[in-house]
């Protein structure tokens, strides 16, 4: 964890200060960015941007400054506008369409299949985050990278409980899609 | 009983349960509520399943390292470059229920997930580009490199006074055309161009000295052409690239454009081989930048030991063209006319008495007293004496198998300058030397240091004798060892 006093050295302009935090976050920052876009090299060029965009920004920050928070939410709205520039172009849709003629059986999951094959079991993670929009998709992300509510709610701008509903909206998204295609 | 209802109303809450995002209370009643609902189970295992499934899938995401150089363009005189470390962060979380049904989900997701990942490039390793660049380094034909030309600039804080004032900067630039197997010509202007036009023809190698236009030396080409290539500040890169992976911790931290290549920056951090006395001045932070595609070394940084102090020095590509035409005049050779010729091979292994013979003819061809250990160093023998521009007579004493070729002395023997000592001379050359007494005469003594990743600097020591500067040098030997050949020098009987 990246101490307050770092934080604060960094916002008064320490550059080893600020190293600190990249070593810290840029693993948890390109995880992200890459659950939410599903592409090495785009998610490489967001974690890069949301650094250099922190890196610039974080000396009009305050020595109090919610780190986790800020650095997520730069990097979110990195993701939203780059796929907004690029139209999902990496994503594949998770349906395949039923009047192409080619849709395949499902891959051996039965109906009984216990609860969590039932879920996944013909979802790629990929392609089932492909259906949610990138707010549900960041916060299914989130909540799997272990932030608590509050924490997400600080990250989206989102109180607890909207975090809370709007996780649970995702979810039910996908398991609808997947019943729906079993 | 399951209740509909009730269900639904509790949807919502068993989501954030799966997240441990739950009081006491809804805790209470969300686990009683399962244990009456198979299908509330059923959801609660789908999002348990979900979250690992995510977890794992953010887990095989490639490794984040192109991404890890800012190229900041900052305002406010902050860094314009920052460098970033990548690491996998492993995380423990709270899993309240059927932790076996998110684990069969996950297995069973790995199937489908192992499909899309087989079909992605691997992501490149540092350890990847240091094994290739090694490759080319000692042999450019690996790397389908037949012929280069190369421009680059060299910049460098002086940290021995051999080469100029300590603490002050040099610059060099260097013209290098090379062509496989041994054809090359090699321009070189500013510090550390003692010899400013080097030609190897194929069968002999031509240099023009700097400072002694009127001189032309020529030998053989035994110097490996390809380590002249990769001798980024003199210092031998091939071995560095060799040991890069044992004695460095090599990142791949990003992608940057060098002379118009795309190269990869591997920061190589400082060495974790450092001599056993520790200390070396050369030990500190190395960043090398290889050529994405054809895995040259194309820039190389070399920090100070201390951090703080910044670059010590740089080499930098500024024209790179691969496999191009090269005009065949490049690589000859036309002596001019009234130039006379010096012919510097390694003559055969002189006897005892030719070495003194030969020794005594130098002795007169100079104006300063010679002087010459009283024995052969133990293990080594000596090579024919030679009178060079830039350092004066030169004793070589080497390993029986190097007597007759051309490899620099010092590397495994012993290498002896003799000049007349004038003042600047002895400064430069003793600069941040311990200072000794030799024999009753004033003398300067060098520690050196080998590191076992093959970088090193050289251990010295220089006495100032009758007028003439000695200056014994050796990677090979203690600097102690040198001091005991000094105290033995003798003067050379003039005929």
């Amino acid at each position: 964890m990246v101490s307050q006093t770092t934080v604060a050295l960094a916002v008064a302009g320490d550059d080893e200060a600020f190293q600190t935090i990249v070593a810290h976050y840029e693993p948890h920052l390109y995880r992200f960015l890459y659950g939410l876009v599903g592409n090495h090299e785009l998610a490489q060029d967001l974690t890069q941007d949301t650094l250099l965009s922190a890196y610039q920004g974080i000396s009009r920050t305050g020595a109090d400054l919610n780190l986790t928070a800020w650095l997520f939410r730069i990097a979110k709205n990195h993701a939203v506008s780059e796929l907004r520039r690029r139209r999902l172009v990496s994503w594949l849709p998770l349906l395949r369409r039923k009047d192409d003629g080619e849709e395949e059986e499902a891959p051996g999951i039965g109906q009984t299949a216990d609860a969590g094959e039932e879920a996944l079991g013909r979802l790629a993670v990929r392609e089932a985050l492909t259906q949610l929009d990138v707010e549900g998709r960041s916060l299914l992300l989130l909540a799997a990278e272990g932030f608590s509510y509050v924490e997400i709610g600080e990250m989206t701008g989102l109180s607890t409980g909207a975090v809370r509903q709007r996780i649970f909206r995702a979810r039910e998204r996908l398991r609808a899609l997947q019943r729906q295609e079993g | 009983m399951m209740d509909v209802r009730k269900c639904e109303q509790l949807a919502e809450l068993i989501s954030a349960y799966s997240d441990g995002e739950v009081t006491a209370e809804e805790r209470v009643l969300v686990e009683s509520h399962l244990r009456d609902c198979p299908d509330c189970a059923q959801r609660l295992a789908y999002y348990q399943g979900l979250g690992g499934a995510l977890r794992d899938y953010l887990a095989a995401a490639p490794a984040p390292s192109s991404s890890a150089v800012i190229g900041a363009t900052q305002k406010g005189g902050r860094k314009t470059e920052m460098t970033t470390r990548s690491n996998t962060v492993e995380r423990a979380r709270f899993r309240p229920l059927g932790a076996w049904a998110a684990l069969a989900a996950v297995v069973v997701l790995a199937l489908g997930i192992g499909v899309f990942f087989a079909s992605r490039p691997a992501p490149v390793q540092a350890h990847e580009v240091l094994d290739k660049a090694a490759r080319v380094a000692a042999d450019p034909l690996a790397g389908g490199i037949n012929s280069i030309e190369l421009e680059r600039t060299g910049w460098a804080k002086v940290v021995d006074g051999r080469f100029g004032v300590v603490g002050s900067e040099v610059h060099n630039q260097q013209r290098i055309v090379w062509q496989a197997p041994n054809l090359w010509r090699i321009e070189s202007e500013g510090a550390f161009a003692d010899v400013r036009l080097e030609v190897s023809d194929g069968q002999n190698v031509w240099q023009v000295a700097d400072g002694q236009p009127t001189t032309v030396q020529k030998w053989e080409p035994q110097l490996d052409a390809r380590k002249r290539l990769m001798a980024f500040t003199g210092e031998n890169l091939t071995e560095l690239l060799a040991n890069a992976e044992a004695c460095y911790s090599p990142r791949l931290t990003g992608e940057e454009q060098v002379a118009g290549r795309t190269a990869y920056v591997i920061d190589l951090g400082a060495t974790k081989c450092p001599a056993a006395s520790g200390g070396g001045v050369m030990n500190g932070r190395r960043v090398i930048w290889v050529d994405k595609e054809t895995f040259f070394v194309v820039k190389s940084e070399h920090y100070a030991v201390d951090e703080n102090q910044g670059l010590i020095a740089k080499e930098e590509a500024t024209r790179i063209v691969y496999n191009g035409d090269i005009d065949p005049d490049l690589f000859s050779y036309d002596v001019p006319a009234g130039v006379a010729i010096e012919d510097l091979r390694p003559g055969p292994a002189p006897t005892g008495e030719q070495y003194r013979e030969q020794l005594t003819s130098l002795a007169a061809k100079v104006e300063y007293q010679l002087f010459v250990p009283s024995e052969v160093p133990a293990g080594l023998e000596p090579r024919q004496p030679r009178l060079s521009p830039s350092a004066g007579v030169e004793l070589a004493y080497v390993p029986p198998a190097e007597v007759e070729q051309d490899s620099a002395a010092q590397e495994h023997g012993i290498w002896i300058s003799q000049q007349h000592a004038t003042e600047d001379l002895v400064a430069g050359w003793t600069a941040g030397m311990e200072a000794v007494t030799v024999g009753g005469d004033e003398g300067w003594l060098r520690r050196g240091e080998r590191n076992p990743d093959g970088t090193a600097t050289d251990s010295g020591v220089t006495v100032v004798r009758e007028g003439t500067m000695v200056s014994l040098a050796s990677f090979a030997f203690s600097a102690e060892e040198l001091l005991d050949v000094a105290e033995s020098l003798v003067p050379v009987a003039e005929p």
